[in-house]
């Protein structure tokens, strides 16, 4: 899994929103919102491939006291939401999320 | 709090009703972060509407200031960013006019903002266009002054202004921009009510009205007052002076700035490099040319911990009833510190009326 490219990331009173910018902000229409836990991860994504299992390993590297199934959990809970809101690159043969749009722009 | 989403495209401004904003205002507003703000690029436009507060010709600018390059709005940016923002509305005038828009605008854009871009509609050229095609703003708000060019002619002054507007509009939603539009209420529209709302129904638009005009204290050469339309004839105040002998609701306790929805939470900056809080107001004069952001934003706040009411409001008889702003009160007056008293007398008449129907 990528993330796309146009995405920032902002902490701004103390929640972590995702701020698309240029042609990135239609095609990701809601505000979406992260846990200080996945702003953690989302460096490392911006700059990698990666995996659920990479992911959860990252966090189990950087957090005590979690069990690895609840963080694999959370992970696929966080994917999903990324998912769902078109933050991440489509793998070969899937489609985007339902409520995806076609943009067909005719120029003067 | 678990990561999710919501639709925002409802929204204007700071969006409301929802957990996770509300999470964020409240927490901007208890360390006073500045998570929204306007940036009023210039004072020039291309309408001259009877009832701004804004413009200026361009020969005037030089008697009232000096706007902001865009290096030095891309650097207000940089830091209001940093400080916090997280809306910002892009205004004027008419902000595309502003010399250096398409640098500011492209800079901006990148930086992280859900940006909303108020517009007359009317000037977008084709690079225009292709600057928004490629840097789409999260909505634009339009000014609707009419629904023909004879109305435009009468409100704003000039020729094929609704022909402009309307091709604009259509040019923005078919760059799939959300528009949302605006309509400020005078005594030459009141009557194109209906056909402007028929218009906006047509292309599927969100729109609201207002006939909250307030004279300008900021150099623009119009007269608000001889345009606005007689407050009795706007069914929402009458219910609200009703609503409000039944169950006043401003509180001695209150500074004015506590009944503003931006308390310490968002500013405006005017065309000349002024932090202020509301953009009827000529004060206070912060500086963000002088201060860094930062610095300029404390002293914002702390300029809204300390104004009050002026001293005839505290002492007013009618002073819970009357539901009053203080950037409306230093409109009609010139000056936060003072009230106007035809302004006044106005409204205590308007009270007593309302009483004796009771």
């Amino acid at each position: 899994m990528r993330l796309k490219d146009n995405l920032v990331l902002r902490k701004v009173a103390g929640q972590f929103v995702i701020v698309p910018v240029g042609k990135r902000v239609q095609e990701i229409p809601n505000t979406v919102y992260i846990s200080s836990s996945a702003a953690f991860l989302w460096d490392y994504m911006k700059e990698n491939e990666f995996t659920e299992e990479i992911l959860t390993d990252k966090i189990m590297e950087h957090y005590t006291g979690v069990t690895r199934e609840t963080v694999q959990e959370d992970i696929r809970q966080f994917l999903d939401v990324l998912r769902k809101n078109r933050i991440l690159e489509k793998e070969p043969g899937e489609s985007e999320p339902e409520g995806g749009t076609v943009r067909v722009v005719i120029r003067k | 709090m678990m990561p999710g989403s919501f639709d925002r495209k409802d929204c204007s401004g700071i969006p409301e009703g929802n957990e996770f904003y509300r999470v964020m205002a409240e927490e901007a507003r208890k360390h006073a972060i500045p998570l929204s703000g306007t940036f009023e690029l210039t004072p020039r436009c291309n309408f001259n509407c009877k009832m701004c507060y804004v413009h200026l010709a361009a020969d005037r600018i030089p008697l009232f200031g000096k706007e902001l390059t865009a290096a030095e709005w891309i650097r207000v940016a940089e830091e209001a960013r940093d400080a916090g923002m997280l809306q910002l509305c892009i205004t004027g005038g008419e902000p595309i006019l502003h010399p250096e828009f398409e640098t500011i605008y492209r800079e901006i854009s990148q930086m992280g903002f859900f940006i909303t871009l108020q517009t007359n509609a009317s000037v977008l050229s084709d690079n225009i266009l292709c600057l928004l095609e490629e840097y789409p703003p999260q909505d634009a708000k339009i000014t609707i002054y009419g629904s023909d060019n004879e109305i435009y002619r009468a409100v704003c002054g000039v020729e094929n202004g609704f022909t402009r507007t309307d091709q604009g509009i259509r040019d923005l939603l078919q760059l799939e921009i959300p528009v949302m539009s605006v309509t400020t209420v005078i005594k030459q529209n009141k009557d194109d009510l209906e056909n402007i709302y028929q218009y906006t129904q047509k292309l599927k638009i969100p729109w609201i009205y207002t006939s909250g005009v307030k004279p300008s204290v900021r150099g623009a050469e119009t007269n608000a007052r001889e345009v606005a339309i007689d407050e009795e004839s706007a069914t929402d105040y009458r219910e609200d002076v009703r609503q409000m002998i039944q169950r006043p609701a401003m509180k001695d306790e209150k500074k004015p700035c506590e009944y503003c929805r931006g308390y310490r939470m968002s500013f405006w900056v005017s065309w000349d490099g002024n932090m202020r809080f509301c953009s009827f107001m000529n004060e206070p004069d912060i500086s963000v040319m002088e201060h860094t952001f930062s610095e300029a934003w404390k002293r914002l706040v702390e300029y809204e911990e300390r104004l009050q009411w002026p001293v005839s409001c505290r002492t007013c008889e009618i002073r819970h009833i009357c539901r009053r702003c203080i950037g409306m009160l230093a409109a009609f007056s010139g000056s936060a510190d003072r009230v106007d008293e035809d302004y006044c007398k106005y409204i205590q008449a308007y009270v007593e009326q309302e009483r004796r129907r009771k």
